[in-house]
């Protein structure tokens, strides 16, 4: 066995994206931030305490031993729901929404933490009840269900599109976990079902429906971000107008430097740079996937579903990010990992990275604690090498 | 249990190809979306460039509507009376305002607002606008509060100073219900006008000639194209398609006539209308207490404008136009004529008058104006003539008994009364003539007798408005060629009020009776030096020094009525219960030049209290171009 190496694909990825993120946001924010704070680094100074503690965010989780947060399960779950709770009583509204809690000059915002936190709590309930999961209906709902306390709580944010990503993470891990299909497709069509109810529900999500579906027809109301994001990509073409150049960010779109950030990149590094940052994107995803299995194959299921799990994450957050932007999928405020500006995003998307890491880290051979890494019921698995992986 | 056996006898090399399944099924399901992403970035990037590219370049660009001047209103001699006063006005863009509050307290310590100022400023931002459309915050800047807020320009995004031009009235409360106003454009207004047309309009005609010929006054809205930054500040002009200016318009109203019949009104309830009887041109329009328009235009408060509505004097009604009173015994030269026509009396008939008149077979007595309850009155033998030079009430009421109501609504109705015949007068009043059929309908009763006996001196039912009997007075000077009352009287516009189509002459009346009814009007003012009660009702008061010869028929319409037996005591009545003073007139009589009407609201007797107004206005119409007329000038030097 050689001696473990550390993941410098997912790191350097991340790292590069994170040095564009914090350029494209200082550049996108300059005239929002001299609008309404009349200082034009407003946001770009934010950005880098958030880029700093992201990095010991990075640090300490890649520091940490897996087996360690397999015991901070059920406490994982705790936190989220008291945070979630918290935001909703004593959150700050913005956009009507409430989603923030203030923390000296940071704010704390719960549905992003709680990505972190639901996925610990999840590996663990599916590394115990892996057996159930397999070979029961309820045993695969169990886990889910557990879930849906804190999506709730989210959904009365209103944050729809938390939701969505975490659920479906979940699902992709359930999948992974062995649950039976004909149990998978029962719950896949619960959430269609759901999905739909929510968006008929709430008169401003069946707007944005609609807007989504032809957004030129109300160009200059419901309509207004998206059709300005998809000007600014229109105007990217296969170079893009140059890095600073960009004048969609200009007033024109709002939120340019968070949600619509990957349309202000298109406007600017045009098609090429926006397809090289998906890329990278799907590498790093495909990085947290990949040291899933081998977790998987050495029979650390704990281990296998954070990178799983964060990779997950990492992918259906971008997809749906990136869809919004794009305009194929309905407009709901969602962060682009690593690019985005937005705190929490950018400290639990390096922390997700910093899993995958950790993992990689432990894949190479390192030594497991014999207990943690066993599931705490059900049958002990083999460990498979490393070297039947099919790369 | 079962399912755990099984899952732990399985075959790890299926598992492992199991998972090998699932974890390819979510990968090519992830690939698949990305794929969907990257398609999209390239329909959007590569294939849709130019579209996106041409709505960025429109995102940039930005269409601004200018207002266009309004056409200025002038009177008969080209003196201004309607024009506009460029003005410097604070104006807040509220969606580029960022913090509204903040921003006014800084206005406050740099200008000092208003608590009214403000209070508008709220309501105005409440109403529906355009996005990004300036709301006004002060109408008028000084030098001073310019500069300041000019200097602070950096710590006031969204503030704006904007040039334009304000509404004014020169001659202020003098015209106001001539010429009428303009008023801010409210949001009712908005929904019934193209909203292209007044998008940078902020006042529209809400009144008078004002309102009459807005669509002639506003003009075209002109735009310009221009480039805007980020924050929508102007860089540059592209193109600028320039506003067409409203049309002008001259009046028939002559300033000094208005003025001379304000005066003569004397700060008295009421109402002149002078008319040029040979085209129907208004010369003079007054109401009194009239209010100042331009009070409107720079902001009335709520106050201010409680005030003007619950005055008493009621200083906003516009009464030549929209006053409705009984005409009283000006209407008798009218039923003159209808009697003469149908053959009800002559020239010759006479009959003695006790002072009262009784329908046969009732014992109540319909009283002349000359009546008292102690020695009982009467004027005597009276014919037609001396029944319209001494105004008797019993001879028209023995008229009116034999004609009945449909002949007197008949010529009413002929002479323009119970409609609008006006060209252009906004919200003139059609009055109100009365017959059998609308009093079943109105009141449910029946036509009596007696309604006959007070149509025939101009009581009861019958209404007429201050414009409508100059309009009588016209036709009569004319020998019963009609006209239809009009302001206007040139423009650069081609306006159809300028040749309306001309009324029929009324020739079921003869040019003898005519002749007979103005005669008999001459004698009203010009009859005089006889023994007492043989002299014109208006001698006294206005014939004995006139210099020129004019017809004339006074009325006293009464407000209330009086009970049987009872004397009318002018000192008893409340001031609001006296009697309405009419008189009507025109002069020359051999080739009139202009006719007028006069209502003092509870002014008592038509000949002391409205004919000397009359006189007056006529007076300041036909004396002062006596001087300068040639044929004067030749006699002189004769």
């Amino acid at each position: 066995m050689t001696a473990p190496r550390f993941e410098w694909t997912a790191t350097a990825l991340w790292l590069i994206l994170l040095a564009l993120g914090a350029l494209l946001v200082t550049s996108a924010s300059l005239e929002i931030a001299s609008v309404r704070y009349g200082g034009a680094n407003a946001f770009s100074l934010r950005h880098g305490i958030y880029v700093v503690v992201s990095l010991l965010a990075f640090l300490t989780v890649l520091s940490l031993p897996v087996a360690h947060w397999q015991r901070l399960g059920p406490l994982a779950y705790l936190a989220s729901v008291v945070m979630l709770l918290a935001v909703l009583l004593v959150g700050r509204e913005v956009n009507g929404s409430l989603r923030w809690i203030g923390v000296g000059p940071l704010t704390l915002q719960p549905s992003e933490l709680a990505k972190f936190l639901l996925l610990i709590y999840l590996a663990h309930s599916l590394t115990r009840h892996q057996a159930a999961v397999r070979s029961s209906l309820w045993g695969m709902v169990r886990p889910i269900a557990w879930l849906l306390g804190p999506m709730a709580l989210i959904l009365a944010e209103p944050d729809l599109g938390s939701v969505v990503v975490i659920l479906a993470a979940a699902g992709g891990l359930v999948t992974l976990a062995g649950a039976r299909l004909r149990d998978l497709s029962f719950i896949l069509l619960l959430a269609g079902l759901g999905g739909t109810a929510a968006v008929m529900l709430q008169p401003y999500r069946l707007a944005r429906f609609q807007t989504f579906l032809d957004p030129w027809q109300d160009e200059f109301g419901t309509g207004y971000q998206l059709t300005q994001a998809l000007i600014a990509f229109g105007r990217g073409e296969w170079w893009g107008v140059g890095l600073g150049e960009g004048m969609q960010k200009l007033f024109y779109l709002p939120e340019a430097h968070t949600d619509f950030i990957y349309a202000v990149l298109a406007e600017e590094l045009g098609a090429l740079g926006a397809l090289v940052v998906l890329v990278m994107l799907v590498v790093l995803v495909q990085r947290g996937l990949l040291h899933g299995r081998r977790a998987e194959l050495r029979g650390d299921f704990f281990a296998a579903f954070l990178a799983y799990g964060a990779g997950l994450l990492l992918a259906f957050q971008v997809l749906v990010s990136l869809g919004v932007n794009t305009g194929v999928l309905p407009t709901k405020g969602l962060t682009l990992p690593f690019l985005s500006y937005g705190g929490n995003s950018l400290v639990v998307s390096s922390a997700l990275v910093g899993l995958i890491a950790r993992v990689a880290w432990e894949n190479q051979g390192s030594p497991l604690p014999a207990k943690a890494s066993r599931p705490a019921r059900g049958p002990a698995r083999k460990p498979v090498s490393p070297v039947e992986v099919p790369a | 249990m079962m399912d755990r056996d099984a899952l732990t006898l399985r075959n790890p090399e299926q598992e492992l190809r199991q998972f090998t399944g699932r974890a390819l099924t979510l990968w090519v399901l992830l690939a698949l979306a990305i794929l969907l992403l990257v398609m999209r970035l390239f329909q959007l990037q590569v294939l849709e460039h130019d579209r996106h590219a041409a709505r960025s370049e429109k995102n940039r660009i930005e269409v601004q509507p200018i207002a266009p001047p309004r056409g200025e209103i002038y009177d008969r001699k080209g003196r201004l009376i309607a024009g506009n006063l460029p003005v410097f006005s604070l104006m807040v863009v509220k969606e580029r305002v960022e913090d509204l509050e903040a921003t006014l307290a800084l206005l406050e310590t740099l200008i000092g607002l208003t608590a009214e100022e403000r209070e508008a400023f709220q309501g105005r931002l409440a109403r529906r606008r355009r996005p990004l459309e300036p709301v006004t915050l002060r109408l008028r800047l000084d030098p001073e509060a310019m500069a300041r807020v000019a200097v602070n320009r950096h710590r006031l995004p969204g503030v704006e100073i904007e040039a334009g031009l304000l509404r004014h009235y020169p001659e202020g409360a003098l015209l106001a219900h001539a010429v009428g106003s303009v008023r801010r454009l409210s949001e009712a207004d908005l929904q019934r006008v193209d909203p292209i047309a007044y998008s940078a309009t902020r006042f529209m005609g809400r009144l008078g000639v004002e309102a009459h010929y807005e669509r002639a006054l506003h003009g075209a809205v002109g735009h310009e194209r221009v480039e805007t930054d980020a924050r929508g500040r102007i860089t540059r002009t592209l193109d600028r398609t320039p506003p067409r200016a409203g049309h002008n318009l001259t009046l028939h109203l002559d300033r000094d006539l208005q003025a001379a019949a304000v005066a003569a009104l004397a700060g008295r309830r009421g109402a002149v209308v002078a008319l040029d009887p040979r085209t129907g041109g208004i010369l003079a329009l007054a109401s009194t207490p009239s209010y100042n328009p331009n009070d409107f235009i720079w902001g009335l408060d709520a106050e201010g404008y409680q005030a003007l509505q619950q005055d008493r004097d009621q200083p906003l009604f516009n009464r030549p136009v929209r006053g409705q009173y009984a005409p009283g015994s000006t209407f008798k030269p009218l039923v003159a004529l209808a009697a003469l026509t149908e053959g009800v009396t002559d020239w010759e008939r006479s009959l003695k008058d006790p002072g009262y008149y009784q329908l046969p077979g009732q014992s109540r007595k319909y009283r002349d104006w000359s009546w008292t309850a102690g020695n009982g009155g009467g004027q005597g033998v009276v014919d037609l003539r001396k029944a319209i030079y001494r105004s008797s009430n019993t001879y028209f009421f023995d008229l009116g008994n034999r004609l009945g109501p449909e002949p007197m609504a008949s010529v009413a109705r002929a002479f323009g009364l119970g409609s609008d015949r006006s060209v252009d007068v906004f919200g003139a009043r059609p009055g109100l003539v009365p017959d059998g059929g609308w009093k079943q309908q109105a009141q449910g009763q029946p036509w009596y007798p007696g309604d006959s006996l007070n149509f025939a001196i101009g009581q009861g039912a019958l209404l007429v408005t201050p414009l409508q009997l100059a309009t009588v007075a016209a036709t009569l000077a004319n020998r019963g060629q009609p006209v239809r009352p009009r302001f206007l009287m040139a423009s650069d516009a081609r306006l159809p009020e300028l040749a309306p189509a001309p009324l029929p002459p009324l020739d079921q009346f003869s040019q003898a009776d005519y002749a007979g009814v103005i005669e008999a009007m001459e004698a009203v003012v010009h009859r005089g030096n006889q023994r007492f009660g043989e002299n014109g009702t208006a001698w006294a008061y206005i014939g004995q020094d006139i210099p020129y010869r004019m017809a004339g028929k006074s009325g006293t319409a009464q407000v209330v009525e009086i009970p049987q037996g009872e004397e009318y005591d002018e000192e008893a009545l409340e001031e609001r219960q006296r009697k309405h003073a009419w008189f009507m007139a025109f002069a020359p009589v051999e080739a009139p030049e202009i006719a007028v009407a006069v209502l003092v609201e509870n002014g008592g007797g038509g000949s002391q209290i409205a004919a000397p107004v009359a006189r007056a206005v006529v007076d300041a119409w036909l004396l002062p171009k006596a001087p300068q007329a040639p044929q004067v000038a030749k006699v002189a030097q004769q």
